[in-house]
């Protein structure tokens, strides 16, 4: 026998278990819902947040020092053409 | 009404936002189901499995920003179940060693006892190395293919065919020994 027609034999053999059900046993949401409100309570901000804040305020403080400010209004441009 | 995706969902419960948990309830809802069946297999046990899914969904949820690609959940999920189980496998082997020793062997039919298909089928992968019987409900259970497979256990493909090929050769050995003690 090739491996591919073991393979595919292997296949039918688990067919009964494939088919098996499995359901949750009672109260597993509810359960679940206890353990993720707990690790809520106990999270702070994660590494990952806290590098990206970390990364946003350093570009502003290096953005200050270089005199750039976010200007809304467009700056008024010399112009060659300007009698 | 359309189901919102997963990634879509992904994303919610990584942006922290107000309706975070609430996108990450609805995808412990969605995964919940299968990830108890696949563990129920890997442990054999169904209190086991239902711990499990719950240690591999709470793991999930204070780890999710570490997900890079929210449309392979599933995938990341499985590994993180598949390590949960190792790890509670390995817990329950430890504790064994220092409990009383008066526990139930793994129960065998007797000479003339009729079991079916389903129940020889899980004689048999109760008594397989850990590793073997791993790599079996991931191929024949959860019909992974071999790429998936060795996402899970982070494996090559070379690597996985051999244990694959070693699994069913050990299944071959068990189930035989189970249908002649019969």
């Amino acid at each position: 026998m090739t491996d591919d027609e073991e393979d595919r034999a292997f296949g039918q053999q688990f067919v009964a278990l494939r088919e098996a059900a499995v359901h949750l046993l009672e109260g597993f949401e509810e359960r679940l819902r206890v353990r993720l409100d707990e690790a809520d309570r106990h999270r702070g901000p994660s590494i990952a947040m806290m590098i990206s804040s970390a990364l946003v305020e350093l570009m502003n403080v290096t953005a200050r020092m270089a005199g750039y400010t976010d200007d809304p209004e467009p700056r008024p441009e010399s112009s060659v053409d300007d009698p | 009404m359309s189901e919102v995706d997963d990634d879509v969902l992904v994303r919610r419960a990584q942006g922290g936002g107000p309706d975070a948990r609430a996108a990450f309830d609805e995808l412990a809802r969605r995964h919940a189901a299968w990830l108890v069946r696949y563990l129920y297999h890997l442990l054999g046990d169904v209190g086991l499995a239902d711990d499990a899914a719950q240690d591999s969904l709470l793991r999930a949820y204070t780890s999710l920003h570490r997900l890079r690609e929210p449309a392979k959940l599933k995938a990341w999920l499985r590994q993180i179940a598949t390590r949960t189980a190792f790890n509670a496998r390995r817990s329950r082997a430890t504790r064994g060693r220092y409990e009383d020793q008066a526990r139930e062997p793994t129960r065998l039919p007797g000479a003339h006892e009729v079991v079916s298909a389903e129940e020889s089928l899980s004689i048999v992968l109760d008594q397989m190395s850990y590793g073997y019987r791993e790599i079996l409900v991931m191929r024949y259970i959860e019909e992974l293919d071999m790429d998936e497979i060795g996402e899970a256990l982070d494996l090559g493909a070379s690597a996985c065919k051999m244990r694959l090929k070693r699994a069913r050769d050990e299944f071959k050995l068990l189930h035989e020994r189970v249908v002649h003690d019969r």
